[in-house]
C-alpha cells in the first residue's frame, strides 16, 4: 500500500525544498543585504540565486544518474568504501551541525518573543523531542506535513505577505547597483540558505517510482527567490536601507504592517514566528532523519529509520545546539565555516562525483 | 471425536458435555416403531413453534413402517430451509451453543443441523448516536442476521458477498465480513480475514473490542476504524470499497478503512443540498479546531500573553477575574473537568434525567459558580463553547480523541504558553501524518491526495453536488477507478 512504501509525491518534495529553504536566515537576510548593498541589494539575490539554481540543476542531474543512490552510496561508488564511510559520517556531523545552528537560533528567538523566563535547555529539548518524533515517520510522514503546511502555513503567509505588497508604495525604492565588492560577504549572509539543498543529497531513492525524471524543481527555487526579492523589496519601501539594516528580524517587522487589531489582537508578530516553527521543524526533523539514515544505510541497506541511531542524532543534535555560549558565538561559526562546508558538499563533492561516474560509465561502454 | 452409529454412545458423550447446562434442551421421541431421535437445542434460541412444526410433527406423523435415515429425513421431512450435517462431537456442540437444532439418529454416523434460530431481539428502531435530520431512522440491533438483512435490503448486487468468522475463543462471536467484490482492495480484504482469524481474545462482545483489536496504531487516541449503527451508511461504504463488519449481540458495525476525513460525514449530507452540507462541513472541521486549541489558546494568551489582547479586552478580562481565587489555568481546568463529569453524568443517567442534568449543570451551576466568584464568565463561556464544539462532529470515537488533544494542548499551553500550543499542535500533525488505516493515509485526501488522482477531495471539506461526484475513492480495488 501506498501509505507504508516510504516515498513522496513530486509535490510533496517541491514543498519541502521550500520550507527548507525558509529557515532563519529569511528572517534577517534583508537586513544583511540591506547593510552590503543598500537599495541595490536585490542583485545580491539575482546573483546568488543563480547560482542557487545552477546548484539544484547539478544536483539534479547527479541525483537522477543513480536514482536508487543516496549521498551514502554516492561516496562509497567514487570514493571507496573506506573513504565514503568516512565522507558520510563527516557529513553526518555537517548536517546536525546545521540543523542545531537553527535549532538554536529560532530557540533564542521563541525566548526573546515569548518566553523570556524559560530555560533555553528546555525549549531545545521539546524541540528536538519533536523533530525525532517527526523523523520517526520517515520520508513519507515529513512530505504529508509539508502538504499540510501548504495549508497552515504557506497560505497564511503569503495573503499576509500579499497585504503588506497592497498597502506598500515602492516608489520609495531608488534602484541602484550595489558595490560589486561586497558580492562575497553577501554570499556569506545568504549561505544558510544553501542547507535546503541537503534535500538533494537523500531525496531521490524516495520519489515515487518515474516521478524523478519531471521533477520542476525550478517551481519552488523561484518561488522562493521571488518571495525573498519580494520581501527585501517591501523592507527597502517601508523602512529605507538605512532602518532596515538596523532590524534584527526585518522579515517579521515587515509582516506586521498588516494588523487586525480592531478586530482582536494587538500584536500579530508573535503569531508570524509560527511560520519559522513549522518550517525549522521540518528542517531540523530532515537532518535528524538524514543523519540518521546515513548509518542505516552505512550498517546495512534496510530502508526504514533506526530508532537507535535516531537517539544517538538527537543527543548530538541537543548538544550542538545548547553548548554554544551565545547567539554570537552561533553567528560567527555560521559565518565562518557554512559556506565553506556548503561549498564542500553542495558543488565540490557533487562535481567531483559527477566527473567520477562519467569516466566510469564511459570506462563501462568501453 | 466422531460420531459414531450407536445412538447412546453419541448422546452419552453430549450428556457429559453439556453436564450442569440446565438451558440445553434434550428431548428425544421415536419415529417409528424401532427408530428414536435425539434434538439438541438451547432453550428460547430457537424457533420453539418452528421445532413442533416442522421438525417433530412431521418426523412423528410421516413415519411408521419404513426404513428411514437421517439422509432421507432431511429430504423429505425436514420443513426447514438450511440444514446441514455434522460428524464430529465438537461440531455438534458448537452448532448447539450457536442456537441451531441438531438431531441425532440411531444408525447414522452423522447428526443433522437444521436452522431454526429466533434469538430474543428488540426489533429494529431509531438510530440514537446517530441521529439525522433527514434520512432513513432505522438502526442496527443486537441480532447480527438482522443486521445483515438491514443492509442487504439496501443493495441488490450480486457482488455484495458475505464470509463468517467466528471470533473470541470461548464467546465464538459470529463476525460477518461483508464487502463488494468488484470494488474493494484485495489486499485489504485479505489482511482484514487474517487478522479475524488470528484474534486469541476469549471474549470478543462488542465491535468497540473488535475495532481496537483490529487496529495497527493502537496506542492512539484517533479511531483508525469506524463504527455505525446506521444501515445507510455501513450500505455506503460498501459502495465506496470499504468492507464491513457485522458483530453479533452488537447494534454497531464497524466500517474501514477509515481515514480521518469519514469521521466527519455524517449520514445525511448525502440528503441535503451541497451548498449547505458544503457549509457544515467547515464547520465541523472549524469546530473540531475549536474543541482542541479554544480552552489552550485562552490559557496561552491569559497567563502568558496578554498583552497580546487589545486593551479593552484585555481590561474585560481584569475585571471579570478580578474577585476569581483561582489562576487562569485553575479555573479552566475546574470548569473542563466540571464539564466532563456532566457529560458523563448525563450518559449514565436516564435519558429524561440527563436532559435536567445537562440544564441544571450547565445554566444553574455556571451561573451560581459565576456569582459565588469561584470562576468568570469567560471561563464558562469558553468551556460551554467548547462542549458544543464537539457535539457537532458527527463521530463519538473522534470526539474522545479530540478531548484527550485539548488536554494536552492545554498542559502544553499551561507550561509554554502560544509556543506550547504549537508545540501541541504540531504533535498532533505528525501523530496524524504516521497514522494509516490499512495502507491508507490516515489524513487522506488533505495529504498525498494525488495517490487517487484528487478524486476524494470532492467529498471532504465540502462535498460536490452528487452529479459532479465520480465516485472512485482510495478505498477502491484499482481497476474500478479507471484502470489507474
Amino acid at each position: 500500500m501506498f501509505a507504508q512504501n516510504q516515498k513522496i509525491s513530486t509535490f510533496q518534495f517541491q514543498i519541502l525544498l521550500f520550507f527548507y529553504f525558509l529557515n532563519t536566515t529569511f528572517l534577517f537576510l534583508p537586513a544583511e543585504f540591506a547593510k552590503l548593498g543598500g537599495n541595490g541589494s536585490l542583485f545580491f539575490i539575482g546573483f546568488w540565486g543563480l547560482i542557487t539554481l545552477f546548484v539544484v540543476f547539478l544536483l539534479t542531474h547527479l541525483g537522477k544518474q543513480i536514482p536508487e543512490y543516496t549521498v551514502v552510496e554516492w561516496y562509497g561508488y567514487c570514493f571507496g568504501k573506506t573513504f565514503g564511510k568516512i565522507f558520510s559520517t563527516i557529513l553526518a556531523i555537517i548536517l546536525l551541525f546545521f540543523a542545531s545552528m537553527e535549532l538554536r537560533i529560532f530557540s533564542e528567538m521563541i525566548i526573546g518573543y515569548m518566553l523570556p523566563k524559560t530555560p533555553l535547555s528546555l525549549i531545545i529539548t521539546l524541540f528536538v523531542g519533536l523533530s525525532a518524533y517527526g523523523a520517526l515517520g520517515g520520508m513519507e510522514s515529513a512530505g504529508r506535513l509539508a502538504e499540510l503546511f501548504v495549508c497552515f502555513v504557506l497560505i497564511p503567509f503569503l495573503v499576509v505577505l500579499a497585504c503588506v505588497t497592497l498597502s506598500t508604495d515602492f516608489e520609495r525604492i531608488i534602484w541602484t547597483m550595489p558595490n560589486l565588492e561586497n558580492t562575497w560577504q553577501a554570499g556569506v549572509s545568504f549561505a544558510p540558505i544553501f542547507q535546503g539543498l541537503t534535500l538533494f543529497l537523500f531525496v531521490f531513492p524516495y520519489l515515487q517510482k518515474d516521478k524523478e525524471k519531471n521533477l520542476r524543481i525550478w517551481v519552488p527555487c523561484i518561488l522562493f527567490l521571488m518571495l525573498l526579492a519580494l520581501v527585501l523589496s517591501l523592507g527597502l519601501a517601508i523602512f529605507g536601507e538605512n532602518l532596515l539594516a538596523e532590524k534584527l528580524y526585518p522579515t517579521l517587522q515587515i509582516l506586521e504592517r498588516v494588523s487586525f487589531q480592531g478586530i482582536f489582537l494587538s500584536r500579530q508578530d508573535v503569531f508570524f514566528i509560527w511560520f519559522w516553527f513549522a518550517s525549522i521543524f521540518l528542517y531540523v526533523s530532515g537532518m535528524l532523519f538524514f543523519s540518521s539514515t546515513i548509518f542505516v544505510r552505512l550498517s546495512s541497506k534496510v530502508e526504514k529509520i533506526s530508532r537507535k541511531y535516531l537517539y544517538i542524532m538527537s543527543i548530538i543534535l541537543f548538544l550542538f545546539a545548547y553548548l554554544p555560549k551565545d547567539l554570537t558565538m552561533i553567528y560567527g561559526m555560521r559565518r565562518f565555516y557554512v559556506p565553506w562546508l556548503n561549498g564542500i558538499i553542495f558543488v565540490i563533492l557533487p562535481l567531483l562525483m559527477l566527473f567520477i561516474h562519467t569516466i566510469k560509465r564511459g570506462k563501462h561502454h568501453e | 471425536m466422531q460420531i459414531s452409529k450407536n445412538l447412546e454412545e453419541n448422546v452419552v458423550a453430549l450428556k457429559e458435555m453439556f453436564e450442569n447446562c440446565m438451558d440445553i434442551v434434550i428431548r428425544d421421541f421415536l419415529v417409528s416403531a424401532e427408530k428414536r431421535i435425539f434434538l439438541f437445542y438451547v432453550d428460547n434460541m430457537i424457533d420453539s413453534n418452528g421445532v413442533r412444526e416442522f421438525v417433530m410433527f412431521n418426523l412423528m406423523s410421516r413415519y411408521e413402517s419404513v426404513e428411514i435415515s437421517l439422509e432421507r429425513i432431511e429430504s423429505d421431512a425436514l420443513a426447514v430451509g438450511e440444514t446441514k450435517k455434522l460428524f464430529e462431537i465438537a461440531e455438534v456442540v458448537a452448532a448447539v451453543l450457536a442456537g441451531e437444532v441438531v438431531l441425532l439418529m440411531d444408525g447414522d454416523s452423522f447428526a443433522l443441523q437444521t436452522s431454526l434460530k429466533l434469538f430474543p431481539s428488540r426489533g429494529v428502531s431509531k438510530a440514537e448516536t446517530e441521529v439525522v435530520v433527514q434520512g432513513p431512522k432505522d438502526a442496527f440491533l443486537e441480532v447480527g442476521a438482522m443486521n445483515i438483512v438491514l443492509i442487504r435490503r439496501r443493495i441488490r448486487d450480486k457482488n455484495l458477498k458475505l464470509m463468517r468468522f467466528q471470533v473470541g475463543t470461548t464467546s465464538k462471536t459470529d463476525v460477518a465480513l461483508m464487502f463488494m467484490e468488484n470494488l474493494v482492495r484485495p489486499k485489504t480484504l485479505k489482511k482484514i480475514q487474517k487478522q479475524l482469524e488470528e484474534i486469541s481474545q476469549n471474549g470478543i462482545f462488542d465491535s468497540g473490542s473488535l475495532e481496537q483489536l483490529l487496529e495497527k496504531q493502537w496506542i492512539s487516541p484517533f479511531p483508525q476504524l469506524q463504527l455505525t449503527e446506521r444501515p445507510d451508511k455501513a450500505s455506503a461504504s460498501l459502495l465506496e470499497g470499504r468492507v464491513v463488519l457485522v458483530v453479533d449481540n452488537t447494534p454497531f458495525v464497524v466500517l474501514l478503512p477509515a481515514t480521518l476525513n469519514v469521521f466527519f460525514q455524517a449520514s445525511d449530507d448525502y440528503y441535503d443540498r451541497f451548498f449547505m452540507v458544503g457549509f457544515v462541513r467547515v464547520m465541523r472541521y472549524l469546530a473540531a479546531f475549536g474543541a482542541i486549541f479554544l480552552p489552550a489558546i485562552y490559557v496561552a494568551l491569559a497567563a502568558y500573553h496578554t498583552e497580546l489582547f487589545p486593551t479593552a479586552f484585555a481590561i474585560k478580562i481584569a475585571q471579570t477575574r478580578q474577585d476569581i481565587p483561582f489562576s487562569v489555568v485553575g479555573e479552566v481546568i475546574l470548569m473542563e473537568l466540571a464539564f466532563e463529569l456532566l457529560r458523563e453524568a448525563g450518559i449514565r443517567l436516564p435519558s429524561p434525567v440527563s436532559s435536567t442534568i445537562g440544564i441544571v449543570g450547565g445554566i444553574i451551576i455556571g451561573s451560581a459558580a459565576v456569582e459565588a466568584g469561584i470562576v468568570s464568565p469567560f471561563v464558562v463561556i469558553l468551556s460551554a463553547l467548547t462542549g458544543i464544539f464537539t457535539f457537532a462532529i458527527p463521530n463519538i470515537a473522534l470526539v474522545s480523541a479530540l478531548r484527550v488533544c485539548k488536554y494536552c494542548t492545554l498542559f502544553f499551553a499551561m507550561v509554554l504558553g502560544l509556543f506550547g500550543v504549537w508545540l501541541s499542535g504540531l504533535l498532533i500533525l505528525i501523530h496524524l501524518a504516521h497514522l494509516n488505516s490499512y495502507g491508507i493515509p490516515y489524513l487522506f485526501p488533505f495529504c498525498s491526495g494525488s495517490a487517487n488522482q484528487g478524486n476524494d477531495w470532492e467529498d471532504s471539506i465540502i462535498r460536490m453536488p452528487l452529479q459532479l461526484m465520480k465516485q472512485k475513492t482510495i478505498f477502491m480495488r484499482k481497476k474500478e477507478k479507471g484502470g489507474d
